[in-house]
């Protein structure tokens, strides 16, 4: 798996690093073989993101760190041709921030911020009714080696197209920042 | 004898406590998580329970209403 604990500049350099095997984790399973829906309810095709970067974001529509939605869709638009994609994951579990319906999600994140990357179902990131996706993302440590339960809205996996967990980003981590798009180049495949 | 609610600043309330907020919401406090984001004067109230994972901040000296365990 990803990173060693307690570094951001290793990660980021195991990263940038020939990947082998897609990883594999906890129970045989992939990354992408967790069952997740799109928003509007149809099963969502993880398997698809094999070989892309991907940022993985736990969304909501009412926090203060809504606005990042512009920094994410700036990170789509420009790093999408050379394989990455964001993932938006909804969820309700911080503040109640994200209470919408599926269609006043959709409509939101469209309309307001022109959102173009793909959104998925409302889940559990924390607790006892955690997605499993959000099982194996957790287990990885932020820069400061906390892996864990996620902090609040707008945290930030970075999946590299192998499937490796290679960088943990907290929520008050800008999706332009220098941190984060560092990490980003170094796993682009194109 | 039937509960009744308290109002307490939020810097008072335990764990095992029941927390009405501004909102009406009712978080069932299992554990707090001193200066959220780092943030000293804040604290967050965190539900952990078999139905429900819940994380409520707020500022340390807001007044809150409390069912005491």
């Amino acid at each position: 798996m990803g990173w060693p604990h307690g570094s951001c500049e290793s990660a980021v350099g195991t990263a940038g690093e020939p990947q082998g095997e897609r990883a594999v984790y906890g129970l045989g399973m992939s990354i992408y073989e967790h069952p997740i829906a799109s928003l509007d309810g149809q099963p969502f095709d993880l398997e698809a993101l094999q070989g892309k970067a991907v940022l993985v974001v736990n969304v909501a529509s009412k926090c203060g760190l809504t606005p990042q939605y512009t920094g994410l869709e700036e990170l789509q638009r420009t790093y999408e041709s050379r394989g990455f994609t964001v993932l938006g994951v909804p969820c309700n579990q911080f503040g109640g921030q994200e209470p919408g319906s599926a269609d006043e999600i959709a409509t939101f994140y469209s309309s307001t911020y022109g959102v173009t990357f793909p959104i998925t179902e409302k889940v559990d990131v924390n607790g006892q009714k955690r997605h499993a996706l959000f099982t194996e993302l957790t287990a990885e440590p932020d820069a400061a080696g906390e892996a864990g339960d996620i902090q609040w809205n707008f945290e930030k996996f970075l999946i590299s197209p192998t499937g490796d967990v290679v960088g943990r980003f907290r929520p008050t981590v800008a999706p332009d920042s220098e941190e984060l798009v560092g990490a980003l180049e170094s796993v682009l495949p194109n | 004898m039937s509960d009744t609610w308290k109002t307490v600043k939020a810097e008072k309330v335990k764990a095992g406590d029941s927390v009405r907020t501004q909102s009406g919401d009712v978080v069932i406090v299992s554990r707090i998580e001193q200066s959220f984001m780092g943030l000293p004067t804040m604290l967050a109230f965190i539900e952990d329970t078999p139905d429900r994972w819940f994380k409520q901040p707020m500022m340390a000296d807001t007044e809150v209403e409390v069912l005491s365990s």
